[in-house]
């Protein structure tokens, strides 16, 4: 808890120093919010005026996560079922584990309690202790890679095959290991649930079969090239589903959800960097090493070591470390 | 494009708002209480009346209306508005869907026939569609382009070869083939007059059209009902209700039912009886049909019920809590626990 606390600190001085910065969505007042604090409670059905009045929020609250919904409503804070539903926006969600092979030989497993570690595939208890264990991505360059490219994939379906303009299109960073993409098109913003899926079977290719579709091709039409993008089809057709935000910080590694200008040259381990550069001494159990900010850290093991409060934040929300003094207040 | 259209048109797609408005314009007191004494053209009210009869009863009976090409296009024009006046007065959805099914199955006739004719034709095959569907077509050799968000609003839900991952998509259109605009363009006729009617007022019917009425409704499908105990899976109360209420459900789904319901155990004679409320009913396909999925036709052998996951990807499966974890409607049930 009190190691908590000392992130808490982190972040607010983060929504302090930025809620100028941090963008209110599209007809706020008609969207549903909803929170985690950091005693870990969730909060839903909430709704601002404006962008000044959710900036307030941020700052005053801290959330440990915060997120608005995809769907405008009549009456945001009423009931689910008498929401009074108007639209939604089409988004779609890539993660990393979906798409990278190379994401299962970095992860591993860690005892929550004694701190031994070891590769995938998890033991059940921990051999050491017999505590639990948990298990933790960690992403290096390649996979991340590997997840850009899908997720240029996604564009290239978007603007060739759909047609969208990229103007109608936002991408963010998720904030942990994926991406977010945002259609505003109001065709496509009026679609239900079943229309969406025929969107989401599209892009992730369930259901394809070649000899139907080639009979389906125009007569001298050329051929389109189908690419398989296996984004998660629950948050496409969940059209009241509550979203990250944008510019928020997410919960299990203090980086922000940020939006991408450039796809081929967005490096997300320097662009949603946002945490203090103010160095923190942290107990490392274990770290593999990480490269933030073009800056190599770790490898690390049963060491006191003394870190950027981004990367200590990182390492702690993973359950790697804890800092060596309380911070807190 | 309001000249584009002339009264042959209006007569062959009678449905479209400005068909409407040309007749009315043309005849102002055409009402209810003067059918009995309607003229057009100089034509007496009997041939207007006998007009209307045989493109109700032939409609309704055979499921498509008949095309009325010897008839004076004002006239088969006006006969399509009092029928429509008649099949409101009747109240009943499935006469409803049937009557609509068969006025949209001929115009699409006319729009196949139009598209496969001469250049212009596929321009007015173009504008017709458009007029009924609010929708902006791209023409190509053999098809059109079609809007991706319309595409997938009228699509024919339920079918391998309609799903939007085995099209064509390219730069917001998804290019359909001549047959399968004329599909569509009849779903979206049908849907168009179902709504025109359910939106008009119950007229007050008198004179001869009442005696046309009572014709029509001892022509409309009269399913014997069939006693069934037992729970159905979702899926199946589901497409069984819809039949009921004389929706044109899938291909996928008829098979759906009619092979479920043979592997329970009924005999092929009462499912043909189940599908005779469906708009567009053939007695004959369908008792071929059910007697080659029941294996008495044919291969021989019986047909499967479709899998749930296969179900699923045809967006037929209403999997609710009862379902547990089964993989095939026929295991419904059959886990339950007994209490
Ligand atoms: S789970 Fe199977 S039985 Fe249940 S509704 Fe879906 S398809 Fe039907
Ligand atoms: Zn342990």
């Amino acid at each position: 808890m009190e190691q908590l606390q000392t992130v808490k600190k982190f972040f607010r001085w983060y929504y302090f120093n930025n809620s100028e910065k941090i963008k209110a969505p599209e007809s706020t007042e008609s969207r549903e919010f909803g929170y985690r604090d950091f005693n870990g409670n969730m909060v839903r059905h909430l709704s601002f005026k404006s962008e000044g009045e959710y900036r307030a929020f941020l700052v005053k609250t801290v959330p440990k996560s915060v997120y608005y919904s995809v769907a405008f409503y009549i009456d945001p804070t009423a009931p689910m079922e008498s929401k009074g539903w108007i639209k939604a926006d089409l988004v779609f969600d890539i993660d990393i584990k979906d798409v990278s092979e190379k994401i299962k030989e970095n992860s591993f497993w860690i005892c929550k309690k004694c701190h031994s570690f070891g590769r995938l595939p998890a033991p059940k208890v921990c051999p050491n202790c017999g505590s639990e264990v948990e298990e933790v991505e960690w992403v290096c360059d390649e996979c991340l890679n590997e997840v850009k490219g899908a997720a240029l994939d996604l564009l290239n379906i978007l603007t060739e095959d759909f047609g969208l303009s990229k103007k109608e299109i936002s991408i963010y960073f998720s904030g942990n290991n994926g991406y977010h993409f945002y259609v505003y098109n109001e065709e496509m913003r009026k679609m239900g649930q079943q229309e969406r899926m025929e969107i989401v079977d599209y892009i992730t290719m369930k259901g394809f079969d070649s000899s139907v579709y080639s009979k389906n091709i125009p007569e001298n039409g050329f051929m389109i090239n189908r690419k398989r993008v296996p984004v998660d089809p629950n948050v496409t057709v969940d059209i009241k589903r509550v979203f990250r935000a944008p510019d928020s910080l997410h919960d299990e590694s203090g980086l922000a959800k940020k939006e991408v200008d450039s796809l081929e040259s967005f490096d997300p381990l320097d662009k949603a960097v946002v945490l203090p550069e103010e160095p923190v001494e942290v107990l490392m159990y274990y770290m593999p090493s990480i490269r933030f900010k073009g800056e190599t850290f770790g490898p690390y093991k049963q060491e006191k070591v003394k870190v950027p409060a981004y990367v200590a934040v990182y390492a702690v929300l993973k359950g790697l470390a804890e800092f060596t003094e309380n911070r807190s207040g | 494009m309001e000249s584009f259209l002339g009264v042959e048109d209006y007569a062959k797609y009678p449905f479209l708002p400005e068909s409407i408005s040309y007749a009315l314009r043309r005849n102002p007191n055409l009402s209810v209480d003067k059918i009995d004494s309607i003229e057009i053209m100089g034509f007496e009210p009997k041939v207007v009346l006998d007009v209307t009869r045989k493109r109700l009863i032939t409609g309704i009976k055979s499921g498509v209306s008949p095309k009325l090409d010897d008839v004076h296009h004002e006239i088969s024009l006006v006969s399509f508005i009092i029928s429509m006046i008649a099949v409101r007065f009747i109240d009943d959805q499935v006469v409803y869907s049937r009557f609509a099914i068969a006025e949209a199955r001929r115009s699409e006739g006319y729009l196949l026939e139009e598209i496969e004719k001469n250049p212009r034709g596929k321009d007015v095959a173009k504008v017709i569609f458009e007029k009924v569907s609010n929708v902006k077509l791209n023409q190509l050799d053999q098809g059109f382009l079609i809007p991706l968000s319309d595409f997938i609003k009228f699509s024919v839900k339920g079918e391998t070869s309609w799903k939007l991952v085995n099209r064509w998509v390219y730069m917001g259109n998804v290019y359909v083939k001549h047959n399968e605009l004329a599909h569509m363009f009849r779903e979206i006729s049908m849907k168009s007059i179902i709504e025109r009617i359910n939106k008009m007022p119950k007229p007050a019917v008198k004179g001869s059209l009442l005696e046309l009425i009572k014709e029509i409704e001892e022509a409309k499908p009269r399913p014997r009902t069939i006693a069934y105990t037992g729970k159905m899976p979702p899926c199946i109360e589901f497409q069984m209700n819809q039949l009921k209420q004389g929706v044109n459900i899938p291909h996928s789904a008829r098979f759906l039912l009619a092979t479920y319901l043979i592997n329970i155990g009924w005999n092929p004679e009462d499912i043909v009886e189940l599908f005779r409320t469906a708009p567009d009913f053939n007695e004959k396909i369908t008792k071929y049909q059910v007697m080659q999925i029941s294996g008495a036709k044919g291969s021989g052998t019986k047909y499967m019920v479709p899998s749930c996951e296969k179900l699923l990807t045809l967006n037929l499966c209403k999997r609710d809590e009862t379902c547990d974890n089964i993989k095939n409607p026929l295991q419904y049930g059959r886990f339950k626990k007994r209490t």
